[in-house]
């Protein structure tokens, strides 16, 4: 693949990788664009393997997927590193408006929450979730039931 | 399946303020241009160093046979030399050829192994590297 292809590719679909990895994130906007900028990276060093044929955006949300499973099974230091050139920020001003929302899905397994945002908020399919996750469609399926029923829960707690 | 009306509103409100387009897509075209540098001059190094040994084994295997032959079919004629101020060094060169086209077989070798580990260490500084951009 071309670099000018890829990066074509790249602005059709960062936009909804990025609110992908947001509510993975909690919110926090600075975590969720530096793991989009990685994953956008990992895809671009293995772009030689992608045939056009299949989906990018099926591609490029399974490499998300194993990125964020490698940042949470990262161990952490104390002190962090901090980026100089991009500065923490605070979180944006509409992060409390889906604080309940982040909050309910922080509750679940990492597994079910992105199966979860894969399937009500990418709207994918369980064949292309299963593709995603590497897992069968029943296990899908059974994250899915159970991500439904622990959310329920908490958000109607949350609203009480 | 049962609808979750609202959980299903919750993720369809979904819209989050992102950070700036054109500033993340300019962060990640910089990220790839770096990439891009670190393969070029891996690639040139690579090449520069096939040159190398290219060089070394063409000038040392068939320095080392032509001298083999040579000692072979032209016996010195030392009687002719017996005054000359070369015959100390020809004495040298007819008595150890054989340890002279030894030694450059163990150059043209040490080229080869030299170049072997040359290319070992850049695939290992490659991968840190990008691991490192990662």
């Amino acid at each position: 693949m071309t670099r000018e292809r890829f990066i074509e590719l790249v602005q059709v679909e960062q936009g909804s990788l990025r609110r992908f990895l947001l509510a993975l994130c909690s919110g926090d906007r600075e975590l969720a664009d530096d793991l989009a900028q990685e994953t956008l990276i990992k895809a671009w060093l293995a772009s030689d393997g992608f045939v056009e044929r299949f989906k990018f955006s099926t591609w490029l949300f399974k490499i998300a997927y194993n990125t964020f499973l490698d940042y949470k099974k990262k161990p952490r230091g104390v002190f962090e590193p901090v980026d100089e050139t991009h500065p923490s920020q605070d979180r944006p001003d509409d992060a409390f408006k889906y604080e309940d929302l982040y909050h309910a899905l922080s509750q679940l397994a990492e597994k079910t929450r992105m199966i979860i945002l894969l399937y009500y908020m990418q709207g994918y399919s369980v064949i292309e979730i299963a593709k995603i996750t590497s897992c069968n469609s029943v296990a899908v399926r059974q994250h899915l039931s159970r991500g439904r029923k622990q959310l329920k829960k908490l958000l109607e707690n949350e609203e009480k | 399946m049962k609808k979750n009306d609202l959980f299903e509103n919750r993720i369809a409100d979904y819209r989050p303020e992102l950070s700036d387009d054109e500033e993340f897509m300019s962060r990640f075209v910089n990220k790839m241009d770096t990439i891009e540098t670190v393969r070029r001059y891996c690639q040139h190094e690579r090449h520069r160093l096939r040159c190398t040994f290219v060089v070394a084994f063409l000038s040392g295997i068939p320095v080392g046979i032509a001298l083999t032959l040579f000692f072979i079919f032209h016996p010195l004629p030392l009687h002719l030399t017996a005054q000359s101020w070369t015959l100390p060094l020809l004495r040298f060169f007819a008595h150890n050829a054989s340890l002279l086209i030894s030694g450059l077989v163990v150059i043209s070798i040490s080229a080869v192994v030299a170049y072997v580990c040359t290319l070992f260490y850049n695939l290992f500084a490659f991968r840190s590297a990008s691991s490192q951009q990662k």
